[in-house]
């Protein structure tokens, strides 16, 4: 085998993989990605099959693509008793961006100098003026929708295509919200509202969900991946389960050893240097399991920090419905799927409110939906009860706040080897849990929002304040392979190139040493792409 | 938050399901449930959302969706199965629909296991109710999962300016 032609090997072919796969193949380098899952179909999609028909087809014995199924087959994962994480990973060419919510926000450089202001936990090594340019890069690649809006919260971009109209609930939900004193944006997804660098727009089906049959939201496959195969140096190796990196005596990655998910065969790749991309947790893994003579502890782990400070964002739901609505003849609402509308943050850190940092508000399932599972919640039985869904079905409001959670030491992933996997590799361990700043987060939160459905005159459903979403269902997992300036601090520097093994970067949202309040995927190609522009540097210079 | 009393909402639901039991499963032979809870189950659904001036869940044959999908359930299927024997033993099958209806408002009051049955043979009920044709298109006007050349969206924001 003609292996060692490869100039590095890329782990994971979802956001960040993929663009590390686009960036390094256009400027020439050969690369060899190995990804744990397979390609999925497009036209295996269920994109155009409606709840009815996908019984139909059920009962026939088809089935839509399992795209969360492989990961806790081939990885599950523990927790300890009474404290749930629930850890939603996709094992395929393209990973989560398969099927990924296409949420865009840029993060303000307020995220980014937050952690120096208020001391928790280690500054940023980047400011946005560093990554703004990359913030414009990715948006013209693959085609943001949203506003004109700019603020401190949420930076301003010039690329976006034009935002789709909004829905009657969001319309009311906008009144009342700026009545109540709080600004309502256009939301920005990464879907195309108009053709865009030769791709189709998208035609409002509101199957995203369930993957898009004409590729119209971005995705890794469509969007990274075949440029990537065009230049002729991409060659992917699917069911390749990585477990490891191989150092030589002088501390640096000389290969990585996988399982071949089929056949069930190790196998030891030779590689001169390695980008893992493999999804915050599922990389952490790896690198804890790395352990050799020059790191005992993990690979590039000297300072105790992989594994640790994980963190995402809390969230919550409350339903409630638009009286303006009631009775109204129903509308198609399916839109690009997801909210045309999103509520920034708007506490500054100077603002005396008890707790750091701070929370927006996503604002999906507004309107007329593809299920009536509010009316689980109205009560009573019988005719009465049909009346009031088909009443309420038009008016239905929903709003999703999602709280920044703070990086603690504690909060952690762990390999101790009482778990395997049928390779006999250690599986993980994950230990979360909110802390103080978060609770006294919440009740803030449940404020904001009564404030707004009040404004609107809205009809909440029953709910009970302070109830939260189960942990980790943001699926923005971060912190575990943190970036900074000091290297006992910190297992990258800026440049997402580890401080201990220079040949080895990791570009995902692990290096991200906060969560923010926002979604991460736009930032993640971002920083990858940021990081595989200094990646290429350092390979012409001979330094890596 | 509903406006009608329970009482006038028991007499409503009471001439609901005294409409004759049609449904379009007919001929379905259940495979999870036995033939007794079947039908008991295909009163209960229909008890849950009857026939309106659209059809109702049994028509459509949400209590063989249930038999369907709770074949590989052991949580929801255990309580089913355990609210079903308690019915029974309480002579359910012979009831008049009025002391159904009692029944039924019975455990949607009550607290610990007959409540659990309640909320889950309704939460069961609307989710596939609503997944049928006749439950999302005919009862709710569901236009969505097509092709659009443009979104539309709010078309009287001006009547809403009025309304708020
Ligand atoms: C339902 C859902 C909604 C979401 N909504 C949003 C949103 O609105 N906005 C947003 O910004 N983000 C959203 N996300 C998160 C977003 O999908 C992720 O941030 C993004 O995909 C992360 O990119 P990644 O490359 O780090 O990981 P992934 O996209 O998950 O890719 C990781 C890849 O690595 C592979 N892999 C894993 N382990 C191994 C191994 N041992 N060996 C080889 N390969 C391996 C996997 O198979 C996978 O292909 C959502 C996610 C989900 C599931
Ligand atoms: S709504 Fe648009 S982006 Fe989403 S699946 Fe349909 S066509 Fe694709």
């Amino acid at each position: 085998m003609a292996t060692q032609d490869y100039d590095l090997v890329v782990i994971g072919s979802g956001a960040a993989g993929g663009m590390a796969a686009w960036n390094l193949t256009r400027k020439g380098a050969k690369v060899l990605m190995l990804e744990a899952g397979e390609k999925y179909e497009r036209s295996h999609f269920w994109s155009h099959v409606k709840p009815w028909e996908a019984r139909e087809r059920r009962r026939r014995g088809e089935r839509s693509p399992a795209f969360e199924s492989l990961p806790l087959r081939e990885s599950p994962y523990e927790t300890p008793a009474g404290q749930s994480f629930l850890l939603r990973r996709v094992w395929g060419v393209g990973g989560k961006t398969n099927i990924w919510g296409r949420v865009s926000l840029r993060y303000g450089d307020l995220n980014f100098t937050e952690p120096a202001i208020d001391g928790w936990e280690i500054p940023w090594p980047v400011r946005y003026r560093d990554i703004a340019p990359y913030y414009d890069n990715v948006e013209r690649l693959i085609g943001v929708c949203g506003g004109d809006d700019d603020s401190k919260f949420l930076p301003g971009s010039r690329h976006h295509l034009p935002p789709p109209n909004l829905r009657c609930g969001e319309v009311l939900l906008r009144k009342g919200a700026a009545r109540a004193g709080y600004k309502v944006v256009r939301g920005r997804r990464a879907v195309l509202t108009q053709d865009h660098n030769g791709r189709a727009k998208c035609h409002y089906c509101g199957a995203c969900g369930r993957g898009c049959d004409i590729g119209a939201f971005f995705n890794s496959p469509d969007y990274l991946l075949a440029d990537a195969f065009a230049t002729g140096n991409l060659t992917l190796r699917e069911n390749a389960i990585v477990s490891h990196i191989l150092t030589g005596d002088d501390g640096k990655a000389n290969g990585v050893r996988y399982f071949e998910r089929l056949t069930g065969e190790e196998r030891t790749e030779p590689a001169k240097r390695v980008v893992v991309a493999a999804s915050t947790v599922d990389s952490t893994r790896i690198l804890l399991n790395s352990k050799s003579s020059a790191h005992p502890n993990g690979i590039g782990n000297g300072s105790d920090v992989i594994g640790r400070y994980l963190c995402e964002q809390f969230r919550f739901h409350v339903f409630a419905f638009a009286p303006q609505l009631y009775g109204r003849p129903s509308t198609n609402d399916d839109g690009i799927s997801g909210g045309h509308i999103y509520i920034p943050r708007f506490e500054s850190p100077e603002e005396k409110r008890g707790y750091l940092r701070g929370f927006g508000i996503q604002l999906w399932g507004i309107g007329c939906g593809s299920n009536a599972q509010f009316a689980e919640r109205l009560p009573g039985f019988g005719l009465e009860l049909k009346k009031e869904v088909r009443k309420r079905y038009p008016a239905l409001i929903q709003m999703h706040p999602y709280g920044e959670v703070l990086p603690y030491r504690d909060n952690r992933i762990t390999v101790d080897g009482t778990h395997h996997d049928r390779f006999g590799v250690p599986t993980i361990r994950i230990e979360y849990k909110l802390g103080e700043n978060e609770r006294k987060m919440i009740p803030r939160m449940y404020d904001v929002v009564e404030e707004m459905l009040h404004s609107m005159k809205a009809e909440p459903l029953p709910y009970k304040r302070g109830e939260l979403d189960e942990l980790g269902s943001a699926i923005h997992e971060h912190g575990t392979c943190r970036m900074g300036d000091d290297p006992k601090k910190s297992a990258l520097n800026g440049y997402m190139q580890m401080h201990e093994v220079p040949n080895v970067f990791v570009v995902d949202g692990s290096g991200f040493p906060t969560p923010t309040e926002k979604n991460p995927t736009l930032s993640i190609l971002a920083f990858a792409w940021r990081a595989t522009d200094h990646m290429a540097e350092q390979m012409r210079l001979g330094n890596v | 938050m509903l406006k009608t009393t329970r009482r006038e909402a028991l007499v409503t639901i009471a001439a609901g399901i005294s409409a004759p039991a049609l449904h379009s499963q007919g001929t379905y032979e259940p495979t999870t449930f036995s033939m007794e809870e079947y039908e008991s189950l295909g009163t209960l659904v229909d008890m849950i959302l009857p026939a309106s001036d659209t059809p109702g869940a049994r028509e459509v044959g949400v209590h063989a969706m249930l038999d369907e999908d709770l074949a590989k359930s052991d949580e929801a299927l255990g309580i089913l199965r355990d609210g079903l024997g308690r019915l029974r033993e309480q002579g359910f099958a012979d009831m008049t629909a009025a002391q159904r209806v009692e029944a039924l408002t019975r455990y949607s009051e009550s607290t610990g296991a007959d409540r659990d049955f309640f909320e889950t043979l309704k939460g069961l009920t609307i989710d596939a109710y609503y997944s049928t044709e006749v439950g999302l298109v005919q009862e709710l006007g569901y236009q969505g999962n097509t092709y659009l050349a443009e979104f539309p969206g709010c078309t009287h924001e001006h009547e809403l300016g009025e309304a708020d």
